[in-house]
This record gives structure tokens, C-alpha cells and sequence, in this order.
């Protein structure tokens, strides 16, 4: 038999489950306590863990315990003390002080994020497109070049530029505009599996709650 | 604004005889107008036959004495001039228009036809004639050519009776300043009261005459002016006074209406004058006597519908008469009153000649005022106006149109009950939700699940993920993140349940991390699922729960760079150093494969941006159903060796590792569901597609 934390845990969940379901029906109370419960859990959690794991056993702890090792972490802690106090006092708000640590988090951030698009997204992805065209056999031939004529016209597609009266422009323009229209279609498709996809996600997540109320909550009554 | 043309002023063939007496008049019979040529064929000198050019002088008793002399003197003067100046002034400084005015008033004292013009001018010209003769004298052309107002403001179209009635109009104080021309134009100097004397045994029946004359051309300047308008109306002229209007503020075309009225009676006007007065109704300018019915009334704008009242005519008496800019309570915009004459009162000759002048209202002095009879007695042109010019407001107009048939429905439909559409595709989830996770207890119903009854092929998918783990030698190590928050857990706890139930069957140690404040969390509670099925799969010997990398894109960066500091502590307090596992791990190299749990794109693309790119381990995917199409651009760039999509590919791997668990259960109700959402959706279709054609049919038959 479960312990009675667990059960009052479950039954809990159950109750709380049943008020978000109400939205269905309306705009509530009771949703909108549920919800409130679960941004403010989440928060609180989240925020407990961060001083625990973070502040307390990466930080503070190694500075006092042994401060000669670790005093290199001296410079975080005064970025993130700097971050928090000229940020939120009032008066202090325009500081550069507090801007230095924006700028180090933002900036660091920045190129990372920049870094890494470039190495995975730009020269993997599209290399690997390129290298894909081929294969053994006639149906390798035919996905490589639908995965072509797909990129491409997905690419052409979000082309915003005017006719121009050359000939060889205009030319190009018209082709670039037929193609865009197939890859626009490529695009189509992709977003309904995508919908797609997020409803299976979204029902796996309705039977999981279901099967944890009709299941795991019932059964703790009927045995 | 110069007068309207009048198509009565027009050459006729039948004044082709006047051209006979080239030297009583410089204009020639083709602009000479008809009414003029009324009046010259009133002349007993024609009736006669005796030729213009005689220059007959009319009997004793028909003109007075100081126009005999005055004619005398300038008689003599022409004598005296051998030849007439051709450029239409003579020697004397008297212009040619003038030489025929003098002509005109010999006509018109013998006839009293020089007043027949008078209903064809404006109010505003009729005042002009209180005007100083010595004003008039200067302000005369200099080209020779005269409007048909000009020439009948002229002194021939004055009764001599109204000029020997005011001696003082030409005194010796006045001839100071006068040109010698006109110097000898002016009577002698007997005393008024002779001419008067000679003039008053015809007053009777010239005036007599007058009147019944004046009446005749006021119903032919009637019927006139309603010629006039409707040739106005059809012509561009109209269209651009319509524009005009139109684009002209309010106010300015009140106060331009207002401009437009007729004094009352007898306020500043000579009897000669008030006698001339058209009757009733049709006073004012162009047109202004076509009346107003209700008809009417209903196409004017209404500041006008006020002010013009019901079956009045337009301008008529029930108009407010002259009154000046104070009495009147109009305020006159400054650049209005900038138009009248300054300090001298009078305005260039010029532009006086082309322009008239206001001689009324609180537009008084006004110079070149719009008259607004020809166009308020227009209909209003409001089916012009209310037109669609461009396609862009044909589109505005059709999205608010749009917008009325959508709202509609939902509110009709609202009010119908409690539940609504919407309501009912909610229920018909959830029972089909239910059905099976109530009804069916097996395990392996497999509904939906490829696994069950084909083998898979696809590597790239749940089979290509299975392979990978498969390969999993025992007691290597894995590295598996937990990136998905709690909201999540419905779908993804299964994968993990499954994934972690294999590695510690398998006896393969696992480094669990998670970027989640939540993930560790819930990592513990999963890798202690695996000790509770395999007991010897222990904890800081077979896994390890690093904790929380902080810092995201940073974080994993430091962690691909420099992987965990052995100073750092597991979920359960314990330093990493003390692990048996976590001491022999000292990077990625050391890791035979990496599993990635991300239940969002956002949690799956640090690791692939910033961790994939710096180490070599192959990394697989148990990703949410909602980022697997996302994640195929992974795998298809080889960034992921395998995913293993959604609730679906839990099921798959369950029943590949021959271990059927809670995915492959809750496959059935997933397929149900979604099954039943197909279902939803076409039918929905299909009843849309129905009503569109019963709507087509409803309307093609109407």
C-alpha cells in the first residue's frame, strides 16, 4: 500500500487535472487556481534548485571551504551580485555596473548562439543536402531530388524582390516564382505534419493524464 | 466671376442691317447682342427707314434739353476731328464704347430701352449703377471691349428722369478731377430742373413701356437662365464647379450662398432701380428663380435644406436679406475679406472688368466670389460621390463584409446553449480517449503500433534507435539529458521508463543531466525505477545523477569543452569524485553514446549547436511527437544517429525490446483518439462542403 503522502500527492494531481479540464467548458475560478498553482510551483521550484545547486554548492560552498582554489569563482559571484543588486535597486538601475554583466551574459550568449547555427545548421545541414543528391538506385535518385526541389523552392519561396525589364531577369523571375510556388507547397505540407505532430503530442499527453486518473488514482480506492 | 453667356447675345442673321451706321457704334452687327438689337429696332428712326447712319435725331420732346446739348457739343467735336480714331478712342479721349454708349442714350430716350439688359444682370449689378458716373468714367476700358454688364451699367441704359433727378452727380467740385472728355460730355449748365421739365410729359408712357418691356424680358430672361443651367450642368464647366463645391470647406460655400442673396427692397436703391426689380422668385443671379420643390429639396446637403425652405424658390424673399457682416452674425475668414477693395474701395479696372464685385451680403466689395446659384440648384451629384473608385476599398469593404458573416454564427450559436460545437468535438475526444484505457486491458493491443506486426527497417526512426542501444556493449557508459519540463512527463516518462529499463537490464551505466531546474528531479525518479528492476544496477556505481548544467547554450558548451568538475555534486549531495562511475567518465570520449530527451526544439537544438559539433559520441533522440519533423533536419545531417518520436515510438521500442510497458498500452488510446479526430475533421468537412453547395442550390434557385 502507498504511503499516505503518495495517495494525498495523486489525489491532488486528480483534483487539480480536473480543473484545468473545466476550461474546456469556460473560463474559471478553478482553472485559473490550478493554473496559478503551476506557474508559482514551477518558479518556486525552479528558483530553489538554482540557489541549492548552483549558488550554494558551486559557489559559495568551494569559495568558503577552500578560497585559494577556488577563487577565480570570485568574478562570477561579483557579476551576478552586480547583475542583481544594480538592476533591481532603483536608483542604480542606469548603472554600467549592472551593464557589465549584461553585456557579458548577452554577449556571450550571442556568439555561442551564432557559433553554433553556423556550424550545425548552415555547413552541416546544407552540405549534407548537397552531398544527399544521389543514390544506389532509382528511388535514392527520386528522394534526393525531391528533397532538391524542395529545399530550393522553399528558399525561393520566401523571395521579395521586383521584376525587372531585362530579359534574363525577368526570365529568372518567372522561374524563381513557379519554383517558390512548389516549395511554398513543400512548406504546406511540412507545416500540416508538424500540426500534425503536435496534436499526437498533445493527445499522448491527455491519455497519459486519463490513464493516471482512470489508473493510477482508482486504484488506490479499488483494489 | 464674369456673367454667364447668354446665348440670347449671340449674332442672329437679322441684325445684319445695322451694320448700315458704322459710326454710331464701333461694335460690329456680330457682337452686337439681340436685345441690344431689340432696342435698335425700337428706334423710330429705323422703323422708318431712314439708315442709322443719318443719325436722326429724335424729336424735341423726347430728349432733354441737356442731352440735346450735350449731343451738339459732341457733334462738334467730331466735326472738328477729321477721321475717327481706329483703335476705337478718338481725339478727344472718348473711347469708342463710350461714343456708342452716347449713341444708346438717344436710343433709350426715345425708346427707354436702354433698361432692357436689366434683367439679364446680377443683383450685385444693379447696385454698381449708384456708382459715380466720374468712378464709372475711370473705370472704363481702355480696349474697347465691354461686357454685356459693363455696356448696360452704361449712362445710355439710365433713365434720364433718374439723372435729372440728381443734380449733384456732376458738379463743379466732381470736374476737378475729371478728364476733359468727360468734361465735355457734361450738361450745361442750366438749371436740372429743365431737362426734368422737358422729360416729365413722357415719363408716363416711356415708363409705361418700360414696365411692360421689363416684364417681357424677364420671362425671356427666365426661361433663359433654365437654358442656361441645364447647358451648365451637362458641360465640364459644371464639372468643375461640382469639384469645386466638393472640395470647397463648408463654411466658405455658406457664406458663398449667403453672397448670393438679394437685398431687400428699397435699402440703398434708387425707384429707378427698384422698379427694374424682377418680381419675386427670380432675384439673384444665374438661375436663382428656378424653384425648389421637395423633390428638390431631399438631393441638397443640409446646411442648405435649412436654409432653403420647402417649395421657396432659391434666393427668393424667405431669404434672409442684405445685411453686413455684423448684422448677419457671419464671420468672414480672413483671406475673404483680403479679396475686397482696398483703401479707394475699387479695384483694379482690369480684373474689375472681368470679375464682379459683391455688392451685398457679407461678401460686400468682395471681388470674383463663386455664385452658387448654378450649383446649389444642381442636384447633388451623391451617387458620384459614393462610388468606389479603387480596388483597394472594394477589398476593405469585402473584408468587413466577411467579418459580419463570421462573427454571426458564433453568436447565434452561443446563445443557443451551453454546449457548442466546439463542446461536443471535446466530448467526442475524450470518450474515445477513454474507451480504450478503460476497456482494453491488454498490453498489447499494438493499435497503430508498425512494430507489432512488421519488422522495422527505417534507421533513421524508433528502429534505428533500437539498434544503437542494442549495440551497447555491457558496463559502457551512456550519457542521457533530461530536457523536458514536467507538462511533458505524460509523454515523455515512458520513453525514459523504457530507455533506462533497458540500459539497467543490459547492465550499461548512464550520467544523467538535465538544463531543467525540473529535469533532475525528475531523472532521479526514473533512474531509481531502474534499481527497483534491476537491483544490481545501483546508484554512483551503475548511474549517476549529475544535477542541473546551468547556463544553457554556455553551460553545454562548458560541459562538450570541459565536461562535469569532479568537484561538483550529484542530486543526492554526493561529490561526483566519490562515484566510481563518474571518476572513471572524464569526457565524452569516454562515453559510448549520447541520449537526448527533449520534449521542445528549444531543448533539443543546444545540444546540437553546441555539444554534437565538439565531440564525436553518436547522439540519438527520444524526442516528443512535436519535435520529431524538426528533428529529421538532425538526422538527416547525421547530428542524430536516430530519434525516437512521441508516444508512438515508446511503444515501438517497448515492444522491440520485447519489454511492453505503459507506451505501448497507451498506444491504443492514442490511435483511438487520433482516429477519432480524422474522423471529426472530415466529417466537419464534408457537412461545410454540403451547406456550401445547399447554399449555391438555394441561391441559383432564387
Amino acid at each position: 500500500m502507498d504511503a499516505l503522502p503518495d495517495i494525498a500527492g495523486i489525489w491532488i494531481g486528480v483534483v487539480l487535472t480536473l480543473f484545468v479540464l473545466t476550461y474546456l467548458v469556460k473560463d474559471n475560478v478553478m482553472f485559473r487556481l490550478a493554473q496559478s498553482l503551476l506557474v508559482g510551483t514551477a518558479i518556486g521550484y525552479g528558483s530553489a534548485v538554482i540557489l541549492n545547486t548552483v549558488l550554494w554548492k558551486q559557489l559559495l560552498v568551494p569559495l568558503v571551504s577552500d578560497f585559494d582554489h577556488y577563487s577565480p569563482l570570485l568574478l562570477p559571484l561579483l557579476l551576478g551580485v552586480g547583475l542583481v543588486v544594480f538592476k533591481l535597486l532603483p536608483g542604480w538601475s542606469g548603472s554600467f555596473l549592472g551593464n557589465i554583466s549584461l553585456g557579458y551574459l548577452f554577449g556571450i550568449g550571442a556568439a555561442l548562439a551564432i557559433g553554433g547555427a553556423v556550424n550545425s545548421v548552415l555547413a552541416k545541414q546544407v552540405g549534407q543536402t548537397i552531398l544527399g543528391v544521389g543514390g544506389a538506385d532509382i528511388l535514392g535518385w527520386i528522394n534526393s531530388l525531391i528533397i532538391l526541389v524542395g529545399t530550393l523552392g522553399a528558399l525561393l519561396s520566401f523571395r521579395f524582390t521586383t521584376e525587372e525589364n531585362n530579359r534574363v531577369m525577368r526570365l529568372y523571375s518567372r522561374l524563381a516564382q513557379g519554383w517558390g510556388r512548389i516549395g511554398r507547397g513543400f512548406i504546406m505540407i511540412a507545416f500540416g505534419a508538424i500540426l500534425a505532430n503536435v496534436l499526437a503530442a498533445r493527445i499522448a499527453a491527455l491519455v497519459g493524464q486519463l490513464y493516471f486518473i482512470f489508473h493510477d488514482a482508482l486504484s488506490t480506492i479499488i483494489k | 466671376m464674369p456673367p454667364a453667356p447668354d446665348k440670347k447675345n449671340q449674332p442672329k442673321p437679322d441684325s445684319g442691317k445695322k451694320t448700315a451706321k458704322p459710326q454710331e457704334s464701333k461694335m460690329s452687327p456680330a457682337e452686337m447682342p439681340d436685345w441690344l438689337a431689340r432696342i435698335s429696332d425700337t428706334n423710330p428712326a429705323e422703323s422708318t427707314g431712314q439708315p442709322a447712319a443719318d443719325n436722326q435725331a429724335p424729336e424735341d420732346g423726347a430728349m432733354p434739353q441737356w442731352l440735346q446739348d450735350l449731343r451738339a457739343s459732341a457733334q462738334e467735336s467730331a466735326q472738328a476731328d477729321a477721321t475717327p480714331d481706329s483703335s476705337g478712342v478718338d481725339d478727344l479721349g472718348i473711347p469708342d464704347w463710350l461714343t456708342s454708349t452716347g449713341a444708346q442714350s438717344q436710343v433709350g430716350d426715345e425708346t427707354s430701352g436702354g433698361d432692357a439688359a436689366a434683367p439679364e444682370m446680377p443683383q450685385s449689378e444693379y447696385q454698381a449703377q449708384e456708382v459715380n458716373p466720374e468712378e464709372q468714367a475711370e473705370l472704363q476700358p481702355e480696349s474697347g471691349e465691354m461686357p454685356d454688364w459693363i455696356r448696360a451699367m452704361s449712362p445710355g441704359n439710365v433713365s434720364p428722369t433718374d439723372i435729372s433727378q440728381k443734380p449733384g452727380m456732376v458738379d463743379e467740385s466732381d470736374t476737378e478731377g475729371m478728364p476733359d472728355w468727360m468734361q465735355r460730355l457734361k450738361p450745361p449748365d442750366s438749371p436740372p430742373a429743365a431737362p426734368a421739365t422737358a422729360s416729365e410729359s413722357n415719363d408716363v408712357d416711356w415708363e409705361a413701356a418700360l414696365r411692360a418691356e421689363n416684364e417681357a424680358r424677364l420671362a425671356e430672361a427666365r426661361q433663359h437662365n433654365a437654358e442656361f443651367l441645364a447647358e451648365l450642368e451637362s458641360s465640364q464647366k459644371a464639372a468643375e464647379l461640382e469639384a469645386t463645391l466638393e472640395t470647397a470647406p463648408e463654411s466658405e460655400l455658406e457664406q458663398a450662398a449667403l453672397a448670393e442673396e438679394v437685398p431687400e427692397e428699397g435699402t440703398a436703391m434708387p425707384d429707378w432701380v427698384r422698379e427694374l426689380m424682377p418680381p419675386a422668385g427670380i432675384q439673384g443671379r444665374q438661375g436663382a428663380g428656378s424653384p425648389i420643390d421637395e423633390s428638390d429639396r431631399k438631393d441638397l446637403p443640409d446646411w442648405l435644406r435649412e436654409a432653403v425652405p420647402g417649395g421657396s424658390p432659391l434666393g427668393g424673399p424667405t431669404l434672409p436679406g442684405p445685411a453686413s457682416e455684423g448684422e448677419s452674425g457671419l464671420q468672414v475668414p480672413a483671406w475673404m475679406s483680403e479679396l475686397r477693395p482696398v483703401a479707394d474701395g475699387r479695384p483694379d479696372a482690369a480684373s474689375r472688368m472681368e470679375e464682379v464685385t459683391e455688392g451685398a451680403g457679407p461678401l460686400a466689395g468682395v471681388r470674383g466670389v463663386l455664385p452658387a446659384s448654378p450649383i446649389v440648384t444642381q442636384p447633388h451629384m451623391l451617387a458620384a460621390a459614393a462610388a468606389v473608385p479603387g480596388s483597394g476599398a472594394r477589398i476593405f469593404e469585402s473584408v468587413l463584409a466577411a467579418r459580419q458573416e463570421v462573427t454571426a454564427p458564433v453568436g447565434v450559436a452561443q446563445k443557443r446553449g451551453l454546449l457548442s460545437a466546439r463542446h461536443w468535438i471535446y466530448l467526442a475526444i475524450l470518450f474515445a480517449a477513454l474507451i480504450p484505457v478503460l476497456v482494453l486491458q491488454g498490453d498489447n493491443a499494438g493499435l497503430g503500433v508498425i512494430a507489432q506486426n512488421t519488422p522495422l527497417t527505417d534507421e533513421r526512426s524508433t528502429a534505428g534507435f533500437f539498434a544503437k542501444l542494442k549495440a551497447l556493449s555491457t558496463d559502457s557508459t551512456v550519457l542521457m539529458a533530461f530536457d523536458y519540463e514536467p507538462g511533458q512527463s505524460m509523454e515523455m516518462d515512458p520513453a525514459a521508463h523504457a530507455i533506462v529499463g533497458y540500459l539497467s537490464a543490459h547492465n550499461v551505466n548512464a550520467i544523467a543531466v538535465s538544463t531543467t531546474p525540473a529535469g533532475p528531479r525528475m531523472a532521479q525518479d526514473i533512474l531509481a525505477s531502474g534499481t527497483a528492476a534491476n537491483p544490481n544496477w545501483k546508484q554512483g556505481q551503475n548511474y549517476v545523477n549529475a544535477g542541473l548544467i546551468p547556463g544553457q547554450e554556455k553551460g553545454l558548451n562548458g560541459l562538450s569543452r570541459q565536461w562535469l568538475n569532479s568537484t561538483q555534486s550529484d542530486f543526492e549531495g554526493n561529490l561526483l569524485s566519490q562515484s566510481s562511475l563518474a571518476s572513471r567518465v572524464k569526457g565524452f570520449n569516454d562515453l559510448a553514446l549520447v541520449i537526448v530527451l527533449a520534449g521542445s526544439d528549444e531543448a533539443l537544438r543546444p545540444w546540437m549547436q553546441q555539444v554534437q559539433p565538439n565531440v564525436r559520441t553518436p547522439f540519438v533522440g527520444a524526442v516528443s511527437a512535436a519535435v520529431d519533423l524538426i528533428s529529421q533536419n538532425d538526422v538527416g545531417a547525421t547530428q542524430l544517429a536516430a530519434t525516437m518520436p512521441g508516444l508512438a515510438g515508446t511503444a515501438e521500442f517497448e515492444l522491440l525490446s520485447g519489454q511492453p510497458a505503459l507506451a505501448a498500452h497507451l498506444a491504443d488510446a492514442q490511435s483511438f483518439v487520433q482516429l477519432a479526430v480524422f474522423a471529426i475533421i472530415v466529417i466537419a468537412n464534408l457537412g461545410v462542403l454540403l451547406d456550401l453547395l445547399r447554399k449555391r442550390r438555394t441561391a441559383a434557385a432564387e
